[in-house]
């Protein structure tokens, strides 16, 4: 395979857009991905983008930036189809197809039916009875199955009995995400939220409130990759290497469901599939957990306050059970030995689904290029030489795990 | 002559829900427990089953309250359960909710009982 890099990254803010059409929220992502990379856009050779809720608004946004004509393909792989595109250009440069491709996601909230979610809501707060089904399966008996708030709540809960795990840990994740936000100008929200005020929010599913609820956000982002040759033949002064790409799904049959099934419980409780995945990047990359510690940082999926936390433990940061001790001694804030979300996250910076993905590998690039995007939030040095991003789309449904790892060193 | 379209359907058109009981299959192949039962195993493929019940009895496994969107919405309560075959050999998890008044009635391996009803799994708490 050959070597593929980042080269340019672009993003609109994210938000409440409903008075904007699908081109206006894209174009100023893709236009300042081709602007940020210095290139010339006809070198872009083809488009994955990821959108769960507009058929061909990518062909649309492509027209409108002057790139029609090229292959265009639309992903739609839940909270995952952004990432997912991210990897289909990946691989379409890495097989020799092409020499520089753009990602992109975008998406309309209002547009995306997802009923487990309670499709209209402006947060992921359907949690129903449930008859047939449950709430990870999304279920759909005549109870209405349970929104994914629920499916982290029972997470959670069953984290708290096992290991003794505080609401307050849960919580400060929040606080974590909403100081990183308010450094983000670009974050649907900004504003600091102490404990208290976390906790006293309005309960979505307990222990889950409102604020430790991702909202239902709207938003573009691209990025532009290139070949080792293209980076050399146009004198691009800073890639950023892909080093580890992954993926993986679940639903039937895997370890992860029969564990499920057989007990009703989540996986003990955490995502067994993010911890393959994991282990597969790692080892793509020729990476593990430590060498994060020591020069990296992560943008992962943290839907939930609940999600970040088991994700510290999956990804295995810390072991099962000592992920309090991560959020509240300080190690995942931006200055703390493991930065993770510098961003805000999905909880500040807000989840448009087709989005997310390409959303977390613009911050990684302007973190490891010191780009002036994240100046109020910039990683420090040390941390900066390795990059691990992250998503989990539709737990519980058919999980589609994606994970890339990476470094300004090629 | 059956149809295309039913020569594919593979439900079993079976009642699952028997009073406070849950009748589901069994691979005979690996075990697999497949509920609601279908013609085929979706592990193995295999299409040799026993039928296993379940319940009443079970125990939490983990649960939530449900949020209220107006302050007259009634407030439930929901979780998983462990539900046990009547032979006690295998068990299986399914959501549902418990009727109790208040989430502090709760807790994650506390008894429960299904009760009888045709559409929703509803639990009382069972004595230990």
């Amino acid at each position: 395979m050959r070597n593929v890099a980042v080269v340019g990254a672009g993003m609109s803010p994210f938000g409440r857009l409903d008075a904007l059409l699908y081109q206006e929220i894209g174009r100023p992502a893709v236009n300042d991905a081709i602007e940020n990379a210095g290139i010339d856009r006809k070198l872009i050779e083809s488009c994955y983008y990821g959108s769960c809720g507009g058929v061909g608004v990518g062909h649309e946004i492509m027209n409108e930036c002057g790139m029609i004509g090229i292959p265009i393909t639309r992903v739609v792989n839940a909270c995952s189809a952004g990432s997912n595109a991210f990897r289909l250009a990946y691989m379409d440069i890495a097989s020799g197809m092409s020499d520089c491709v753009m990602a992109m996601g975008i998406e309309k909230m209002k547009d995306v039916s997802m009923a487990v979610v309670g499709g209209g809501t402006r947060f992921q707060i359907e949690a129903k009875a449930f008859a047939h089904g449950s709430p990870m399966t999304g279920g759909g008996g005549g109870g209405g199955g349970g929104g994914m708030a629920a499916g982290f709540a029972l997470m959670g809960r069953a984290h708290m009995k096992i290991y003794g795990t505080k609401v307050e840990d849960f919580a400060n994740i929040t606080v974590k995400s909403r100081r990183n936000g308010s450094k983000n100008p670009k974050a649907e929200f900004q504003n600091l939220m102490t404990l208290d005020e976390v906790l006293d929010d309005v309960m979505i599913n307990d222990p889950l409130t409102r604020s430790q609820c991702c909202p239902r956000t709207d938003g573009a982002a691209a990025v532009v990759l290139m070949s080792e040759d293209f980076v050399k033949k146009h004198h691009v002064d800073t890639p950023i290497w892909v080093k580890g790409s992954a993926m993986g799904s679940n639903f039937g049959g895997a370890n992860e469901k029969r564990w499920y099934e057989e007990t009703g419980s989540p996986y003990p409780p955490g995502f067994l599939t993010d911890y393959l995945v994991a282990q597969k990047v790692y080892k793509m990359a020729k990476v593990g957990p430590k060498d994060f510690y020591d020069r990296g940082f992560v943008e992962c999926h943290d839907c939930f306050s609940v999600s970040e936390y088991v994700h510290y433990e999956d990804f295995g940061f810390c072991k099962k059970g000592e992920g309090s001790a991560m959020i509240n001694d300080g190690v995942v804030e931006i200055d703390g030995d493991l930065p993770i979300n510098p961003s805000g996250g999905l909880l500040s910076v807000g989840h448009p689904l087709g989005a997310t993905g390409t959303r977390q590998v613009a911050e990684i690039f302007w973190q490891m290029t010191k780009d002036k995007e994240v100046a109020k939030r910039q990683v420090p040095d040390k941390h900066l030489d390795l990059g691990l991003q992250h998503t989990l789309g539709s737990p519980g449904i058919g999980f589609t795990n994606v994970m890339h790892v990476f470094s300004r060193d090629l | 002559m059956r149809s295309i379209q039913e020569s594919l359907i593979t439900r079993l058109k079976v009642p699952t829900k028997i009073g406070n009981q849950i009748k589901v299959n069994k691979c005979s192949n690996c075990g697999n427990i497949r509920n609601p039962p279908r013609t085929y195993c979706n592990r193995c493929q295999g299409t040799d089953f026993t039928e296993v019940v379940f319940g009443p009895k079970g125990e939490i496994t983990t649960y939530s309250s449900s949020y209220k969107r107006k302050a007259t919405d009634k407030q439930r309560f929901f979780g998983n359960v462990r539900l046990f075959s009547d032979n006690g050999k295998d068990s299986m998890g399914v959501g549902g909710t418990f009727d109790v008044e208040s989430i502090d009635k709760l807790e994650i391996g506390q008894k429960v009982e299904l009760l009888p009803d045709e559409r929703y799994n509803i639990f009382k708490l069972g004595e230990d």
